[in-house]
């Protein structure tokens, strides 16, 4: 039965080899990577590489210190910006009032301009505050224009 | 066995073997695709476009190095003031280290020119191209347009304003303006705000830091209302920040404002 198998492939060896080579063919020309141009991965960062040494004579080890202490407080921002991510997008400053957001206290404050009530700008700081992403449970404070700030 | 029996076996194990290609092909035609999407930048970031108060993911850099993203509002104030300069400063940073906002163009090596409107005829190197997506922990001995170079070469490049160019540390700056009788503390401004203004030297600190009040960082005054004090930045994550003034203390975050130098 091998004879006979080899014999049928022997015979047909072209037919055969046309067929694999279609099929072959076909998949490399589905592969997406071989249609679109390639893109650059982006950098990958090295954690442990060190950058030339700045040795101007206006920097040196204060240079050096600020450059720690930058870089604590860019951490400590990222937390914060964790914590409240719509925080960017505030101060919301439109003609009727401003909003900010009190961290000491934990709240909205809108600061109305002169001649509005909160009844009449209520709908609207609601609106673009969950526009922004803050969350309903964060309670809103009304201030008028000469209330003094808390 | 017939050649018509082989010849249908083979035909099975044929058809058999083409549709393994196939199975393997759609695979690999799935990955790809998959990995090319990725690439090509098509996955969705929660970042608004122009935002310039965005920061990006800590430990990974997806800004484009060369891409300025500008400040969200026009720069309001005369040649004479302090916080026009440093509007042009901070609008120009790129991201740099730790993908903070730390490269001022035209405080590179390759800068033709003093940034528009600067008369100090000078614009030391203060970047490293090496420098950029990377987020390094070692002794910091790196350079970049640093929070306190930009309130240095802000007032040096105002007419009739000068500040040493060696207070560098936010500390040395800080006890540089109490030295010379021109530090107004957050109790005093609180008090009564108008003594603060815009283009003054704000020194801030930071909750639990080891340098206490004498700060961390130092940026300059942008605005002042009676709920906020808005500040611009360098090398500080953000370009800028709104301290709410709430409870005798004026905060973002961890963040507060321990007082101001001024002219």
């Amino acid at each position: 039965m091998i004879d006979k198998i080899k014999n049928f492939i022997l015979k047909n060896k072209l037919t055969l080899s046309i067929v694999v080579g279609v099929i072959l063919l076909s998949i490399f020309s589905l592969n997406p990577a071989s249609n679109l141009p390639e893109t650059p991965l982006p950098p990958i960062p090295t954690p442990n590489v060190s950058p030339t040494p700045y040795v101007g004579t206006r920097t040196g080890q204060q240079a050096v210190q600020q450059s720690i202490a930058d870089r604590e407080v860019g951490l400590s921002v990222n937390k914060t910006l964790n914590q409240y991510p719509f925080i960017t997008k505030l101060p919301l400053i439109t003609q009727n009032y401003t909003a900010i957001f009190d961290f000491k206290k934990q709240v909205i404050r809108v600061r109305m301009q002169q001649g509005f009530t909160s009844q009449f700008i209520e709908s609207d700081v609601k609106k673009r505050l969950s526009d922004i992403g803050v969350p309903e449970s964060i309670q809103i404070e009304y201030l008028k224009f000469n209330d003094p700030t808390p | 066995m017939d050649n018509k029996k082989i010849k249908g076996c083979v035909i099975k194990v044929m058809i058999f073997f083409t549709i393994l290609l196939l199975i393997i092909g759609a695979i690999i035609f799935s990955f790809t695709l998959v990995i090319n999407i990725i690439n090509s930048g098509a996955y969705v970031t929660d970042r608004a476009p122009g935002a310039g108060l965005d920061m990006p993911m800590e430990g990974y850099c997806d800004l484009d190095p060369n891409t300025i993203i500008p400040l969200e509002f026009p720069n309001i104030y005369p040649p004479t003031n302090i916080a026009h300069h440093a509007y042009i400063l901070v609008n120009d940073l790129l991201p740099g280290l730790w993908c903070y906002f730390n490269h001022q163009p035209y405080y590179d090596g390759d800068a033709p020119s003093d940034p528009p409107g600067f008369p100090d005829g000078g614009n030391p190197d203060y970047w490293d191209e090496s420098l950029f997506g990377l987020f390094l922990d070692n002794d910091g001995t790196y350079n970049i347009f640093w929070c306190t170079i930009m309130v240095i070469e802000a007032w040096n490049n105002t007419p009739g304003v000068s500040l040493p160019t060696d207070l560098i540390y936010t500390p040395t700056m800080h006890a540089y303006f109490v030295n010379t009788g021109r530090f107004t503390t957050i109790q005093q401004a609180l008090q009564n705000l108008s003594l603060v203004h815009p283009g003054d030297a704000a020194i801030i600190a930071r909750d639990g830091s080891s340098r206490g009040l004498n700060g961390d960082h130092a940026s300059i005054v942008w605005s002042v209302t009676p709920d906020a004090i808005t500040t611009i930045d360098s090398n500080a994550g953000l370009k800028g920040f709104t301290y709410a003034i709430s409870g005798g203390e004026a905060r973002w975050g961890s963040l507060t404002i321990v007082g101001f130098g001024r002219r």
